[in-house]
């Protein structure tokens, strides 16, 4: 075994109490092995990989147990001895790659400098070392990335970067924390199939903290699943994910939207009644520079594209980060101003500026953005939230009163809550507040935009419930805007991918499981970790 | 816990302050104004709580008159900064582009004079009254307030709730005050505050220097100017204004600590 963890007992000191993060877990990661801890935010995963790398916050606190890496109890090792394990020993890699690396020092350096500290080599040796693990990582063109600034490479480059970081000590273990949460799904395989080969080459084992059971299946060998600070079950891959005794287990393997879902679904006949279409729509963004705002370049967010929505139809839209699907949402409900091209709502063409946008249309179209702690008013109550539609709109108040009622009512919340502030609730119960904000001006077209990309897979498995029955009961028409293939499966009957602002393929989701066209398609639905 | 004791004496000092302003004539002891040349330069005792002055007026009583001119200079200058500021920042923020730019240039100009001086210009110019001092501390106050109110909705202004609020069809006027104005005040009202003690401090030194509140009329810093020619036998003079306006500074700005920390989210919890 290189770790073993036994009854291992640690938490926070909050406001003078105790509060337990980690309680008594065990597990243990073997020669050359990579070990799955997979659970919910807040299940105290990251904790755990902190305390073996006795790196808890100053009010963390480890209670108990045993941390044995090769051999010895690190939680008995002085500071000292401990920094020749860090780093050295044990590596880590985490989730931000935008945060993790200064800013301000070349790759290169950065690199060499973690290859200096502690150990007596020369400059010109931790050089050829830096360069010599950029060309590890498999980064293109290590010469010239090597002089690069952080900001100069893309999330993938930089996640690469930090694994090469990781890397210059030749660690034995390797901990990696949600280290593709935050990247596009085709740089995430990149990189989890660059941490295996890693795995093998150096000979190291890793613990692989994840909440997505997809990853799980790509990487591990073993799994450890992780409820509130415990380890509810643990065992060989294949048998978790074929036969999972606990019922969390289960829970959490339900809750991943699977691929092919559309092949059971009994496909719908189009109908030619459109509501929504744009005409070779385009916008770009100028690039400003310096003092006087000089226009130095202009990026292209949108070019020609083309998208007809029909009445009660959910329109998928998925594509990498930065590809322009969510300026798309935005142009289509008024908020920026195209540089070309018609938007036609009905058949009708929308002409015009937010401003201009006349209030029957703008009724008919509501928004609801990925992340539920920034598009809630911190400073509003839930019922304010609710009702600033109506309120724009000028109803009355027992008008509103009804509306309040009804939108609570189909979104599953609780009216009583309704003087509460949005950080009294959960990221579920916000992202249902920003739904009822936008049910209450009853729209017939909701354009949501990554709605469910923030939240926890049992959370996010509800949100997509609720949405799916909403657009029964109401017959609403959707675009559903996302970057998870799995996820914009499962809510659409048509789906258009978007690539650098175009879009590539429209077609029916089974056709695009099925018989993807281009070879983007072809490369996002490899890219998909699935079950 | 500490710090929010200190907030709490802070509070507690400018509320003693305000009701001694707001009450001088009940609680002095004398008129603040008259002179009483055979009582001159007497230390502390019962009849006079600090000392007279070299004319024979009561210190005590001159300190809390004074009272009113610090209180009244402090919130006033910083009223007119509040409103200069807060109008132009939010301006500038808000619609961006050129209008920011000129906005901003502005500001940056006026940083460039060292305020002191300025002030101490402009009042040789116009007249060492109290009235124009209140205003030229609060025109020369406002760079600070726009900067930061500007900083402030340039963030929120791109948050999502504001363009959800948009496709619920809001205006720029129901933007502005549903929503960016009750989420970006928390730092400007701290700013206030820090503002408060700044114009008092402000308005001692111009005093000190015979060109703020001008005698008869009493105010911490003349006082001290006053006691400066008698340093060696009326130490009363010095210490007592001294200490009122190092007190004073010192609680609006544990105050203003005290309201950042409540104010901010994030080290409320």
């Amino acid at each position: 075994m290189v770790l073993e963890l036994k009854d291992l007992r640690a938490g926070y000191i909050v406001d003078g109490d105790y509060k337990e993060a980690v309680g008594g877990i065990s597990l243990s990661v073997g020669e050359n092995e990579v070990v799955g801890l997979v659970g919910e935010s807040g299940c105290g995963k990251t904790a755990t990989a902190l305390s073996i790398m006795r790196l808890l916050p100053q009010n963390g606190k480890i209670k108990t147990g045993r941390v044995i890496f090769e051999n010895r109890n690190i939680l008995n090792l002085n500071e000292p001895q401990m920094r020749n394990i860090r780093g050295r020993r044990i590596a880590m890699v985490f989730q931000e790659p935008f945060t993790a690396l200064n800013p301000v020092i070349r790759i290169g350096p950065q690199i060499a400098e973690a290859a200096m500290t502690g150990k007596n080599i020369s400059k010109q040796k931790a050089r050829s070392l830096a360069l010599d693990l950029l060309k590890k990582v498999r980064l293109d063109n290590p010469q010239r990335i090597y002089y690069d600034y952080p900001h100069q490479l893309s999330g993938g480059q930089r996640q690469r970067a930090l694994i090469a970081i990781a890397l210059v000590h030749g660690p034995r273990l390797l901990i990696a924390d949600e280290p593709t949460t935050a990247l596009d799904v085709t740089t995430q395989m990149e990189i989890l199939k660059l941490l295996l080969e890693l795995k093998e080459n150096m000979n190291m084992s890793v613990l692989f903290i994840t909440h997505d059971f997809g990853i799980i299946n790509e990487v591990a060998d073993r799994v450890c699943v992780m409820k509130d600070g415990r380890i509810v079950e643990e065992g060989r891959k294949d048998e978790i994910l074929t036969l999972p005794k606990h019922h969390y287990t289960k829970r959490l393997l339900g809750a991943v939207p699977k691929m092919g879902s559309a092949l059971q679904q009994e496909q719908g006949i189009l109908r030619e009644d459109i509501l929504i279409e744009t005409r070779s729509l385009a916008k770009s963004f100028a690039i400003e520079r310096g003092l006087l705002r000089k226009r130095t370049g202009k990026i292209d967010a949108l070019r020609e594209v083309n998208i007809k929505i029909r009445r009660g139809q959910a329109f998928g839209l998925v594509g990498e980060s930065g590809c322009g699907k969510t300026t798309l949402g935005r142009l289509l409900i008024g908020l920026i101003e195209p540089d070309q091209g018609e938007i036609l709502i009905a058949g009708k063409s929308l002409k015009a500026y937010l401003k201009d946008i006349p209030q029957q249309i703008r009724r008919m179209m509501q928004i609801v953005f990925q992340d539920p702690y920034s598009s809630l008013d911190p400073r509003m109550t839930m019922g304010d939230i609710v009702l600033e539609g109506p309120s724009i709109l000028a109803k009355t108040r027992p008008r509103k009163e009804a509306i309040l009622n009804e939108v609570l009512e189909k979104v599953r919340l609780n009216i009583e809550d309704r003087s509460k502030y949005p950080h009294q609730f959960s990221g579920g119960q916000r992202q249902r507040i920003a739904i009822a904000r936008a049910l209450a001006t009853r729209p017939e077209f909701l354009i949501l935009d990554e709605p469910v990309s923030s939240l926890d897979v049992l959370i996010q498995k509800d949100i997509l419930d609720l949405l799916k029955s909403l657009q029964k009961e109401l017959k609403l028409t959707y675009l559903f805007i996302s970057h998870d293939l799995r996820v914009v499966e499962v809510m659409s009957d048509e789906i258009a991918v978007m690539y650098q602002g175009s879009i590539v393929e429209t077609a029916s989701s089974r056709d695009i499981y099925t018989k993807p066209m281009h070879p983007y398609t072809r490369h996002l639905l490899e890219s998909v970790p699935v079950l | 816990m500490g710090k929010n004791k200190l907030a709490v004496f802070g509070v507690g000092v400018i509320i003693i302050l305000s009701l001694a302003a707001a009450f001088a004539p009940f609680i002095s002891t004398h008129d603040p104004a008259a002179i009483n040349i055979k009582d001159a330069l007497l230390g502390p005792s019962r009849q006079h709580f600090l000392g007279t002055d070299q004319l024979g007026r009561d210190i005590f009583s001159r300190m809390i008159y004074g009272s009113r001119v610090a209180l009244s200079i402090g919130l006033v200058a910083v009223g007119i900064a509040a409103i200069i500021g807060i109008v132009l920042g939010s301006i500038a923020g808000f619609y961006g582009g050129w209008i920011d730019s000129l906005i901003m240039r502005f500001v940056d100009i006026m940083l460039c004079f060292p305020r002191f001086f300025l002030i101490l210009s402009v009042v040789a110019i116009v007249g060492p009254n109290i009235f124009n001092v209140m205003v030229i501390i609060g025109l020369t106050g406002w760079m600070g307030v726009a900067r930061l109110i500007r900083a402030e909705i340039l963030s929120l202004k791109s948050r999502d709730f504001i363009s959800a609020s948009r496709a619920l069809g809001a205006n720029n006027f129901h933007i502005i005050f549903r929503h960016l104005i009750p989420n970006g005040i928390g730092p400007v009202l701290v700013s206030f505050v820090f503002g408060v003690a700044g114009a008092i401090l402000t308005e001692a030194g111009l005093s000190y220097l015979g060109l703020g509140v001008q005698p008869p009329k009493a105010s911490w810093g003349n006082i001290l100017f006053e006691g400066r020619a008698v340093l060696g036998v009326g130490w009363w003079m010095i210490l007592f204004p001294g200490l009122a306006i190092l007190i004073t500074v010192l609680s609006f700005n544990l105050f203003g600590e005290g309201l950042r920390d409540i104010i901010n989210p994030r080290t409320r919890e």
